[in-house]
């Protein structure tokens, strides 16, 4: 740890310790204070709008949307490339993150889907005089 | 002393309990994947790929800023484009595989009392730097490889030193959490895995997790693995797209080279331990046998691409200025600015019979924007050190 400070201050016309210190803080502060609390504040969310027989499923796939939607953030906001390089960036990111997103919905959409099928059969199953219903676990 | 201290920090806690508010509630967070085996569990993973991401870029830096005793060999010809290749996928999927880990902790952030003692206070200080370096070495990458820098700093020194940081903290935090890892991975897995909310159970959290690390792979590696190109719909680079076939990172318009590159009176000089300088016009170098060879560009961002080069070998220059075939030589280009104008040969690539001073690629003479009239083109060499519209070649 003492290297690499060290280092940054020794390459201090290149390494700008100011602004180095304070994106190294405020990336840790970011995530703390903005980021973490946003995903609390969304797992509240869908604890109460999910019902819970389907929960884990728009849990995981939220999960995988978030993640990738933070990793495309940089390309889909643009800011780099395109200074007269159009190998640089050159696809359309933004839709991009449209294409794999909407993927994740369907693919989460008919894993809800399949569930709450399996749970009404199951019910319905359950409710017949034929007591005979396999054990489901819900 | 230090008793003393204790005792009036748990007397200063207890006076403030009515402070105990939202998150530092006791059992405030009611997820069980708050636990220390699931956390235990994303830790190996982060351990592995920040060690795989540490090593990895250590040697992209050794060999542009080699130490001295450090010889990068120029054989396997496509090495450095699979380490750093390696070193950008990893730190991408990283990026699920850190905020999972960070979620499973985050009560502890809001633990009560926030300090027992010194020991306690020192072992929460030291997140500060494991925490911000990761995310910083995480936002500074993906940044990099999306072209944006919002900052003031240079990113690869940043990123360097962020990483040796960040590694110092991360050897300290796994040896203060050594014993509660190995309690965590060693306790029996309860036999039956239901959240009582009905949510994500441990293997679904891991799981899911998993897949995110998958995804954001599979959009975005195909800028470095060929056959994936065009299903990597987030990859900043697709390795065919751009003139003559493969992607351009240096402008000439950006370099400045736009009028002397073009000018007719360039000449490319090899100089310095030599005992005939030369200078020579590009029609006198294209007149010279010519070898041609496949080879990576192989850029630090990530990307590669492969490509057909013709032109003189190096040796072939160093032989007719009668110079050492032991010689290192330095590259420079046409570019008067930059950290990157000049790059260093060492003297195994210098003797490798396909580094060349390329003046054709893909079948026709070199694009402006790929470092017409010529360029150093190498194997195992990180694209940045393939010095576009050279000008000199100095023999050391």
């Amino acid at each position: 740890m003492i290297f690499g400070i060290a280092g940054t201050l020794d390459e201090a016309p290149r390494t700008h310790p100011a602004n180095f210190a304070l994106w190294f803080v405020g990336s840790g502060l970011a995530h703390d204070v903005l980021l973490a609390p946003a995903i609390f504040v969304l797992a509240i969310a869908v604890g109460r709008a999910v019902p819970s027989r389907v929960r884990p499923l728009v849990q995981a796939g939220l999960i995988v949307a978030g993640s990738v939607t933070i990793v495309a953030l940089p390309l889909v906001l643009g800011r780099g490339g395109a200074q007269g390089n159009p190998s640089a960036l050159p696809r359309n990111y933004g839709a991009g993150l449209l294409i794999v997103l909407s993927t994740i919905a369907v693919v989460t959409a008919l894993a809800v889907w399949r569930r709450m099928r399996r749970f009404r059969v199951s019910a319905e199953a359950a409710n017949t005089p034929n007591r005979t219903a396999p054990n489901h676990r819900d | 002393m230090v008793r003393k201290v204790d005792q009036a920090l748990a007397g200063l806690w207890s006076k403030l309990e009515h402070l105990r508010l939202g998150p530092f509630r006791q059992g405030a967070f009611t997820s069980t994947l708050h636990s220390e085996r699931t956390t235990a569990y994303l830790g190996l993973a982060l351990g592995a790929s920040f060690f795989v991401c540490f090593v990895t870029g250590l040697l992209s830096h050794g060999i542009q800023q080699p130490p001295g005793w450090f010889l990068w060999p120029s054989r396997p010809l496509s090495l450095y484009r699979i380490t750093q290749g390696i070193h950008v996928a990893t730190g991408i999927a990283t990026v699920p595989l850190l905020l999972a880990k960070l979620w499973t902790v985050f009560p502890k952030l809001f633990a009560w009392p926030p300090v027992e003692n010194i020991a306690h206070a020192l072992e929460r200080l030291s997140l500060l730097p494991l925490v911000g370096g990761s995310v910083f070495l995480l936002v500074s990458g993906l940044n990099d490889i999306a072209l944006w820098y919002p900052w003031e700093f240079f990113f690869p020194a940043a990123h360097y030193w962020a990483a040796w940081i960040t590694i110092g903290a991360l050897i300290v935090h796994i040896g203060a959490k050594a014993s509660i890892i190995r309690t965590a991975l060693r306790r029996e897995k309860p036999p039956v895995e239901t959240h009582a909310a009905g949510g994500l159970t441990r293997r679904g959290f891991l799981g899911a997790v998993a897949a995110s690390a998958a995804v954001v792979t599979v959009s975005t590696v195909g800028q470095t693995v060929w056959p994936l190109r065009r299903i990597s719909v987030l990859a900043p680079r697709n390795p065919e797209v751009g003139p003559q076939g493969f992607p351009v990172n240096k402008t000439a318009r950006s370099a400045g080279v736009t009028e002397s590159a073009v000018d007719p009176g360039w000449r490319l000089s090899v100089e310095g331990a030599v005992e005939r300088p030369l200078s020579l016009s590009l029609e006198e170098l294209q007149a010279l046998p010519q070898h041609e060879v496949s080879l990576p560009i192989a850029c630090v961002e990530g990307w590669s691409a492969t490509a057909a080069w013709v032109g003189v070998p190096m040796k072939t220059l160093l032989r007719m200025a009668g110079a050492s075939q032991e010689a290192a030589v330095s590259g420079e280009s046409l570019q008067e600015r930059g950290l990157y104008r000049r790059s260093e040969v060492n003297h195994l690539h210098a003797a490798d019979p396909d580094t060349l001073v390329a003046l054709g690629v893909n079948g026709e003479p070199l694009h402006l924007e790929h470092g017409f009239p010529a360029r150093l083109i190498g194997p195992n060499r990180p694209g940045v050190m393939q010095t576009k519209w050279l000008s000199r070649l100095v023999v050391e």
